[in-house]
């Protein structure tokens, strides 16, 4: 492990009862790179997220983030340390507008959350409300600005989701089947999002889609059955052998 | 909001009147309700801003009510103090109740909520030598304001709930719709959302459940003062399903609802029971009609007659989270 | 020793009279999701029926036994057919409020119909003198108790195990949607549940009247019971609630008779703990 390593797995595990989901994970994710986990379905691939995020506690193994162990670290301190995941449903406020969903992570980073004295409003808080709408116009979202989540579409909810990870200024990204359900446009806009973060920000996004990971990220890691079994660059994971025995005849790698 | 802020102040000018224009009996009534509507909103904060369903509340109006009582009895009737005890008795309480049960979700919540209520009103009831048991907690001295200036008859009593009601009512304004007021509402909306956000959601339910005990221990310190006398009976659970139908039936998640909510439920029983006994059947009916037909209650009514006649096309009306919307 | 005996049977009677009484809101709320905050209001109005047959008309107490919980039965019909079913959509905790509602004016109806004097209800003439047992002297309606209620457990447990109802309800209580995609009409299934926790509330009434009076406001304080029995057994488990039952009357039973001031706030703290440390209860599944 390196100076340079930003999370570092060592023998990660996770049962449930007898049922071993996850089985001896080690894994090291470096500075700003950016990696694509593929596996079949049932690979274990949002319970490894949920043991990164801290939203599920492993059964086995340590998990270092900057070299510091984590396991026993909250969920929520997580994020406050930088480590941002989005979730495979949409798991937005749905009451609320987009504006507000977005203001609630916004506050958090600006610390301007423990406040109770004054209106939560442009005036009082202008650069909180200045931040926000700078953020929906740069990913073109300002008309949906007061719309209800509820009340739009899948793709742009989707959109939304990514959008409120990257808000919280993430240092290790996790991103959880980002462009499912969307169209090629979509997906497009969804990539262009991603590739406009801060170059030392890691990734760790789980895809389906080839050519999202192909022209993207920089390494590939499969899991299958809750092991890892191929780690490398995207090319090289593509030609593997024992990769392609486990997708033949499967959706999996094939083109979105 | 400005227009808001220009209501409210009329209404307390009106209030400020009250006791020259109507009869005792109707100060009296009005006092009443100021006291219930400080309840219904500390009860607000916790059920409708922060969506925990609770059935115990009636426990730290009783822990303030019975606080207030016992210091005014045995040791100083002086306002500030008897109120300010009561106040941090039930602080003291709800950091206990809280910490129990605020891991649980759900119906596990609502049920430890009523079940540590229950076992406060057991204590209560049981602790004669210090509560006066069933028989209640009288001898209680008459409130004293500064020096030799005693709350000697109801009207001084409901100018000094008035403004006490009236400077919680802008401290709650203000934190309601505060960036702070926005992390509770998230915790209603989507818990789980909030904690990824980095949010420690248990921190800040704690801190919700303490506002709304310490509250509505003031609502039992304003009762006693304005009673003179508190009694078990005050303090039983069904007190605790009467503050949840008035935050419900005024509007959940708004300012003015729960105050509404007060207003209608005191008067809906003063009027009943001129005609007859049975005001909780009417009262039942009543709520059953709300639950079905109008669950944002009242202030969901009035916005849905605003929105008729303004004709915005906002697709808010619906929404009791827009009346703590943020503008801007 | 004849007072430890004494208070064993009624321990014994007490918890098997909460299970009738509880095992109504049980299954109501395992099946329909519904906790029923008038199911006090429903016992209670078996009481006050029974205190009408037995004590103003002057039948005999068999009638009662088989005329109320057909009564409550038909009351709980009523209510599930024009309160509960147009508002599953609505959603459980409103469904909740609705049945507070209900209990409020179940209240002033009964105060209207049976006044606001405690009224007392005589258990039936060959029960009401006490029996020689191993000794001692034991009240014989007692007794009398806990072979009824022992008969009912058995008839419960025999329906829910052995007969198509009881794989149904039992099916109901693990996974509703699954039920109803295998065509089971769920809204029969719901009233038909409604309707027999209503009898069994009803039947509970009959029986408790004689021991435990009758007057407004009760409907609190057995509703306030009844949770108490269901947190501590698990919720929408019959054994559970059978075990928990038993266990409240005995804690509830002892605690009156050796420690009277705590009683009351040792069975809450019972609730409370069983909250804080096993929130499914004793036999219920976790969450």
């Amino acid at each position: 492990m390196s100076k340079n390593t930003i999370l570092s797995l060592n023998g990660i595990a996770k049962q449930f009862g007898g049922l071993k989901v996850i089985e001896d994970i080690t894994l090291d994710i470096a500075v700003g790179e950016k990696v694509g986990l593929i596996g079949p379905n049932g690979a274990g691939k949002t319970t490894l997220f949920n043991m990164i995020a801290g939203d599920l506690e492993p059964s086995g193994g340590t998990i270092s983030y900057f070299g510091e162990t984590i396991n026993k670290i909250p969920n929520f301190k997580r994020t406050q340390s930088g480590i941002v995941r989005t979730f495979q449903k949409n798991n937005l406020m749905a009451g609320l507008t987009v504006k507000e969903n977005l203001i609630l992570v916004l506050q958090r980073m600006r610390n301007e959350h423990k406040q109770w004295w004054k209106r939560a409003n442009k005036k009082n808080y202008s650069e909180l409300f200045d931040t926000a709408d700078q953020f929906l116009a740069e990913w073109g979202l300002s008309e949906h600005s007061k719309s209800l989540v509820k009340d739009l579409s899948y793709g742009v909810q989707r959109q939304i989701e990514i959008i409120l990870a990257v808000a919280g200024e993430p240092k290790l990204l996790l991103l959880d089947e980002p462009t499912a359900g969307m169209s090629q446009l979509e997906t497009d806009q969804i990539i262009g999002l991603i590739n406009k973060l801060p170059k030392d920000v890691s990734i760790i996004m789980i895809e389906h889609d080839i050519d999202v990971l192909f022209g993207n990220m920089d390494r590939v890691v499969v899991l299958h059955t809750g092991r890892l079994i191929c780690d490398g660059k995207p090319e090289e994971v593509r030609n593997d052998p024992e990769v392609k025995e486990i997708y033949m005849g499967k959706e999996g790698m094939v083109h979105a | 909001m400005r227009i808001k802020q220009l209501y409210g102040w009329g209404l307390f000018l009106l209030m400020a009147f009250a006791p020259f224009v109507v009869s005792l009996y109707y100060v009296n009534i009005l006092t009443e309700i100021f006291i219930l509507a400080v309840f219904a909103v500390s009860l607000n904060l916790l059920v409708g801003q922060t969506g925990l369903v609770s059935l115990g509340h009636a426990a730290f109006f009783g822990a303030g009510a019975y606080a207030t009582g016992i210091v005014a009895a045995n040791v100083n009737a002086n306002v500030f103090l008897t109120i300010f005890v009561g106040m941090l008795v039930a602080a003291v309480l709800a950091l206990l109740i809280g910490f129990l049960s605020i891991k649980a979700h759900g119906f596990y919540f609502l049920m430890l909520t009523l079940a540590c209520s229950q076992i406060f009103y057991s204590i209560i009831y049981q602790w004669t030598d210090v509560t006066g048991g069933s028989n209640g907690l009288s001898g209680i001295s008459t409130p004293v304001l500064f020096g030799d200036f005693t709350l000697s008859n109801p009207v001084f009593i409901y100018y000094f709930i008035l403004v006490v009601f009236g400077i919680l009512l802008v401290i709650i304004n203000r934190l309601l719709h505060s960036p702070l007021g926005y992390v509770f509402i998230g915790i209603r909306e989507n818990e789980q959302r909030m904690k990824s956000n980095g949010y420690n959601t248990v921190f800040y339910k704690n801190l919700s459940f303490l506002l709304a005990g310490t509250l509505g221990g003031l609502a039992g310190s304003l009762y006693v003062i304005f009673n003179g006398f508190i009694s078990p009976n005050d303090i039983y659970w069904t007190m605790s399903g009467s503050v949840l139908i008035m935050v419900l039936i005024g509007g959940a998640g708004t300012l003015w609802g729960p105050v509404i909510g007060a207003a209608f439920i005191v008067l809906m029983e003063t009027i009943i029971s001129s005609y007859t006994e049975n005001w909780m059947m009417i009262i039942g009916l009543i709520f059953i009609l709300f639950t079905i037909f109008a669950p944002k209650g009242i202030v969901g009514i009035l916005e849905n007659i605003k929105a008729l006649f303004t004709k915005k096309e906002t697709k808010a009306i619906l929404q009791p989270a827009k009346q703590t919307n943020m503008d801007g | 020793m004849g007072t430890l005996l004494l208070q064993l049977m009624n321990s014994l009677s007490y918890g098997f009279l909460l299970f009738i009484i509880t095992c109504g809101i049980s299954i109501v709320f395992g099946i329909l999701g519904v906790l029923n905050l008038a199911h006090g209001s429903l016992y209670l109005l078996g009481s006050y029926v029974a205190y009408s047959i037995i004590m103003k008309a002057g039948l005999p107490f068999w009638v009662a036994l088989i005329v109320v919980p057909l009564v409550i039965a038909i009351i709980g019909y009523v209510t599930e057919i024009v309160i509960l079913r147009p508002t599953y959509k609505l959603g459980h905790l409103s469904q909740v409020l609705l049945t507070f509602g209900l209990a409020y004016v179940f209240h002033d109806i009964f105060t209207i119909i049976w006044g606001k004097n405690v009224l007392s209800v005589n258990p039936p003439e060959i029960f009401s003198s006490s029996v020689d047992f191993l000794g001692y002297a034991i009240p014989s309606y007692r007794l009398a108790l806990i072979v009824i209620g022992g008969a009912i457990v058995l008839l419960l447990w025999y329906i829910q195990e052995k007969t198509k109802w009881g794989a149904v309800v039992r099916a109901g209580l693990s996974d509703k949607e699954m039920a109803g995609a295998l065509g089971i009409n769920i809204h029969l299934v719901f009233t038909a549940v409604f309707v027999f926790g209503s009898l069994l509330a009803g039947l509970g009434g009959v029986l408790g009247a004689p021991i435990l009076g009758t007057y407004p406001g009760m409907e609190f304080s057995i509703l306030i019971l009844s949770l108490v029995v269901l947190v501590v057994g698990g919720l929408g488990s019959v054994t559970g609630t059978f075990l928990a039952s038993l266990l409240v009357g005995f804690v509830e039973t002892f605690s009156r008779y050796l420690v009277p001031e705590l009683s009351l706030i040792i069975t809450f703290a019972l609730m409370a703990i069983v909250l804080v440390v096993r929130p499914q209860g004793l036999v219920g599944r976790k969450a």
